[in-house]
């Protein structure tokens, strides 16, 4: 993306055609983005809070009042009291600098990132199986799929660019399989869509996987299949399948057929599929329909997990996940830590480190002080009414961000952060590719980037780092982060940057080539699946399951500050199948109460075929009340993401 | 030298009284960026101009209406309210610009110098000198031929240049172009019979190179007489992802939304920055009906805009010049853009 610039004054943005993954196109939020940069609300110098209101103070004070507070907590309650919630958004530099200032400054193993929220599981199945948590295709691999699967994402409202790709694929005649209880604008160009009963993808993927063995469908020379088998795939029988998920019989069979007898199957999926009891057990059964067709490392074919924010991927490699450092090290081992200790010339906090959700539900208990990094967590945590005293229960919070937020209007001290406008880094895309990001304009006002902050931080609290630009903060990503290894820094400045392995030619941007060979009939466990953690019932008959819509982020930090977006979609919907309206005696328009154990808002109702019986489907909203706060917090276990795609509801006339 | 006088001038010549120009106006003239593609910006030497360009995405209609553009700034703190407008326009040239941009001027001229003028948008236009160059490279999308947006036109430009080889042949356009040759002594002769053959080789040759992918004709009675199947709006509308990029690198598109942004309770500044008629909140009412609520009504909308008699007839033209950045720009790629709509009506109706 270009940004025209005059005076100082970012007047546009513009696509660029050269840009080998864009081509000349921006979606709605790329057009109009740029609004949020001379936003009159932008936070512009740091302020601390005295006698309970935000007042604005030098950088000097404020790092000093933030220091002393720090030290304060940690001498009271121990280092690991202060948590640190790193920004998926910001650059890779200044990610992995807030990292090393987590660990090795402040000395806490509580560091974690929202990727929790979306794409814990998948990234931690990635990894499990393959060694490292990401994308195992690319983009391009749309193009040249023999056939895609599309599981728990709406990505023409999510991912702009694959769902773009995905058209065009499916308007070729490229047969589609999209599973989703929800039917999205573009499911009508797919060869098939299922519409599931919400949460039991997991019944569907292994009933698939079950008639792909049963027909013979599995690529050529693939071994360990009786052990699937042993695990208990058989009882995913086509009929078990349908009671299930409620699809027909005659469509598991069609949609087997489409899948495995595709020369090439890549697979896509959202957070409709992580959210969930099952969250890491869907992307394991993903996984082995993967390997059982062959897909991994065959052009046009692979997993594509569609992150959810623009550095994603970046913030997980540059080690802001609170079990891994950077290049995904696994803290809990020996030979990891001891590397960064040696790099970083401090010991490492030892016990494992709270995931953020955790983080949130030991506030007050064994996390006293959070320091978070350009997260809106009043608008992107579940249980939203839950998140509020959580943070009420802090002794100390210090949020850096662009904006007042919710969260930041409840800090002790604000750091002002600058846009992606006037940041200098690299930021790593959903399919591992690393593009540099040019300020077009400075800091505005006292605002500082976030590789700035963290520095200033750093050398507040005593560190005594050398002060590096983003280009030598990447050289030293580069000794800890193998992948990234052996990239210049003017190579990532081409249009589009570079996708590691680090080589422009495509063969090589898909991984795993040879690991079809290597590790074949590596199944992973067939499980039944964990049950709901709220089945409907008699006072909650409903499920309510959420998504994100095209004008929509979860945190809500650029859609509501850009005008253009921000007036886009002003009424907060709630989808209601048509029987069930007529059931309620309800319109499209009237204004329903929506409650769950966690709290209730007011939605004006869309009557519409696109939602299954019994289900109520809210878009991502904040007017009339927060969908978030509607949601669990459970945990799933596996991954610490949240349970927060769906949940038992009412549905109330007002 | 009067208007519609055609004229050779060296190019050696031309250039370097434009690089004399840059001394004392704002030259804005075609540059490459670092990748290739090429923007229009202000150039104080003839260094970075570049004559190696197709029509490339950035649409020219921003230097006259810019994507964000302060109306004013306000001030309430004193007693008596005070308006400040933005910083007159300096004069300055506009050089390289292609016709099917000229053209784009032509219809956005209609709309803000038409029944109400806008005085910025008037400022831009008085203090810009178009100096075009006539189009000799069509890129794969272009169309301009079935629009009558190019390559070469009878109007709208101040000069319009064809370049010869060693020599620009020169239509003057305006009296601010002849004024322009004058005052600085463009040692221009009149075009013989030699500079016009080539001319018209020229543009044979370029007629040859362009395809001409729109067939208008048969789209605007298809939306004129509301023959298209409600099935296909349907269709279209849900491949649309709404991005408003088609609008936003349209010559011809000049929608636009106005907000106010305060600085505190008594500062601030109101803003004008582009709008687009695909998005949802763009034709919603005070009530918060819309009027075009769904992205099929918008879509059809833009198209009936673009296409039916009646604005034809009101405009003089279709509202679209055959530049193909729609083409290059549409998320739903090869099916949204004008010449892809233009082929489905034609087949919708076969």
């Amino acid at each position: 993306m270009l940004l025209e610039v005059n005076q100082g004054v970012v007047l546009a943005s513009a696509p660029q055609k050269s840009h080998p993954v864009s081509r000349g196109t921006l979606c709605i939020k790329g057009w109009n983005g740029h609004q949020i940069i001379h936003h009159p609300r932008r936070l512009t110098q740091p302020l601390i809070k005295n006698n309970g209101r935000l007042a604005p103070v030098s950088w000097k004070k404020a790092l000093a009042f933030a220091v002393q507070k720090i030290a304060a907590l940690q001498d009271t309650h121990g280092r690991a009291s202060l948590g640190v919630v790193g920004s998926v958004k910001t650059t890779n530099e200044a990610a992995y600098l807030l990292g090393r200032l987590a660990r090795s400054v402040l000395q806490t193993p509580h560091l974690d990132i929202p990727v929790r929220y979306d794409h814990a599981p998948s990234l931690r199945v990635l990894k499990e199986q393959s060694g490292y948590g990401c994308a195992t295709a690319a983009l391009a691999d749309i193009d040249k799929a023999g056939a895609i699967l599309v599981i728990g994402a709406d990505a023409k409202a999510q991912q702009a660019r694959a769902g773009s790709l995905l058209l065009q694929a499916a308007k070729r005649g490229v047969p589609v399989v999209e599973i989703d209880p929800r039917r999205h604008e573009h499911s009508r160009f797919f060869r098939l869509y299922l519409q599931l009963h919400p949460g039991t993808d997991l019944a569907l993927i292994n009933g698939v996987i079950r008639v792909i063995l049963a027909e013979g469908w599995q690529a050529p020379g693939i071994t360990g299949l009786a052990r699937l088998r042993e695990d208990g795939l058989e009882r995913f029988t086509p009929d078990y399948v349908e009671s299930v998920c409620g699809i027909p019989h005659d469509k598991v069979m069609e949609a087997a057929a489409v899948i495995g007898k595709a020369s090439s199957l890549l697979i896509l999926f959202g957070s409709g599929i992580t959210q969930q009891a099952n969250g890491t057990a869907n992307i394991r059964a993903l996984w082995n329909l993967a390997l059982l067709t062959g897909s991994l490392g065959r052009e046009g074919g692979g997993i594509l997990p569609l992150l959810g924010s623009n550095n994603s991927q970046g913030a997980v490699d540059s080690g802001l996940m609170s079990e891994w450092g950077p290049g995904q090290r696994d803290l809990r081992e020996p030979a990891a830590r001891r590397a960064l200790e040696s790099a970083w010339g401090a010991p490492l906090p030892t016990g494992p480190g709270l995931t953020l959700q955790e983080m949130l539900n030991h506030a007050g208990g064994a996390i006293r002080g959070l320091y978070v990094t350009g997260e809106n967590l009043l608008w992107s945590a579940p249980d939203s009414h839950a998140a509020a005293a959580a943070l009420d229960k802090l002794d100390f919070l210090m949020v850096q961000d662009c904006f007042l937020t919710e969260t930041a209007a409840q800090a002790d001290v604000v750091l002002p952060a600058a846009t992606f406008a006037e940041q200098e880094g690299t930021y790593t895309s959903l399919e591992r590719r690393i593009q540099r990001v040019r300020p077009a304009i400075a800091p505005l006002g006292n605002s500082r980037t976030d590789l700035e902050i963290t520095q200033m931080l750093a050398d507040a609290l005593g560190a005594t780092w050398p002060v590096q630009t983003p280009e030598e903060v990447f050289m030293e990503m580069q000794t800890l982060i193998p992948c990234y290894g052996g990239i210049s820094w003017n190579a990532l400045g081409q249009p589009g940057g570079l996708i590691w392995p680090a080589h422009k030619d495509d063969e090589n941007c898909r991984l795993y080539r040879k690991l079809l060979g290597e590790r074949q009939g590596a199944f992973t466990e067939v499980t039944a699946g964990a049950p709901f953690g709220e089945e409907p019932d008699d006072d909650f008959p409903f499920t309510l399951f959420t998504g994100r819509p095209l004008f929509h982020r979860r945190s809500g930090t650029l859609v509501t500050r850009s005008f253009t977006l921000d007036k886009e979609d002003p009424v907060a919907t709630v989808e209601v199948n048509t029987d069930d309206a007529k059931d309620f005696k309800l319109r499209s328009g009237w204004t329903v109460r929506i409650k769950t154990r966690r709290g209730e808002v007011r939605r004006s109702v869309v009557v519409t075929r696109d939602v299954p019986r019994h289900t109520l489907f809210l878009p991502i909203h904040h007017k009339d009340g927060l969908t978030q706060s509607l949601m669990p917090s459970t945990l799933e276990p596996e991954s610490g993401i949240p349970q927060m795609k769906l949940c038992a509801a009412k549905l109330e006339m007002v | 030298m009067q208007d519609g006088t055609r004229v050779v001038v060296s190019k050696q010549a031309f250039l370097e009284i434009l690089s004399q120009c840059m001394k004392k106006k704002t030259v804005i003239g075609p540059t490459k960026l670092a990748d290739g593609s090429v923007t229009f910006e202000p150039l104080r030497s003839l260094r970075k101009l570049t004559f190696d360009y197709v029509n490339d995405l950035d649409p020219l209609k921003r230097f006259f209406m810019p994507q964000r553009e302060e109306l004013f700034a306000y001030d309430l703190t004193d007693d008596k309210p005070r308006l400040m407008p933005p910083p007159a326009v300096k004069p300055r040239i506009l050089f390289g610009i292609r016709s099917c941009d000229v053209q784009g001027l032509a219809h956005m001229d209609g709309f803000f110098r038409g029944a109400f003028d806008d005085t910025l948008y008037s400022a831009r236009r008085q203090n810009t000198l178009i100096i075009s160059l006539a189009c000799n490279q069509p890129n794969e999308s272009c169309f301009c031929i079935c629009c009558n947006g190019g390559p070469w036109l009878e109007s709208g430009f101040d000069l319009q240049l064809t370049d010869l080889g060693s020599e620009f042949f020169i239509d003057i356009g305006s009296p601010a172009g002849r004024s322009f040759l004058q005052e600085w002594a463009m040692p221009a002769s009149k075009a013989q019979r030699r500079h016009e053959d080539r001319r018209r080789e020229l543009m044979e040759a370029c007629d040859r190179q362009m395809l001409p992918t729109a067939y208008l004709a048969k789209a605007c009675i298809q939306i004129t007489n509301n023959r298209v199947r409600e099935e296909l709006w349907e269709e279209m509308g849900a491949e649309c992802f709404s991005c408003g990029g088609c609008t936003h690198v349209c010559p011809c598109c000049t929608c636009f939304d106005v907000v106010d942004c305060p600085q505190n309770a008594r500062q601030g500044t109101r803003i004008r920055c582009w709008d687009s008629c695909q998005y949802a909140g763009f034709t919603r009412e005070a009530s918060g009906h819309n009027p075009r609520l769904r992205a099929k009504e918008r879509v059809k909308r833009r198209f009936y805009h673009k296409l039916s008699y009646p604005y034809i007839q009101q405009d003089g033209h279709p509202g679209c010049v055959g530049c193909g950045r729609c083409i290059t720009v549409c998320e739903a790629f090869g099916l949204l853009d004008i010449s892809a709509v233009v082929k489905r009506l034609r087949r919708d109706g076969q």
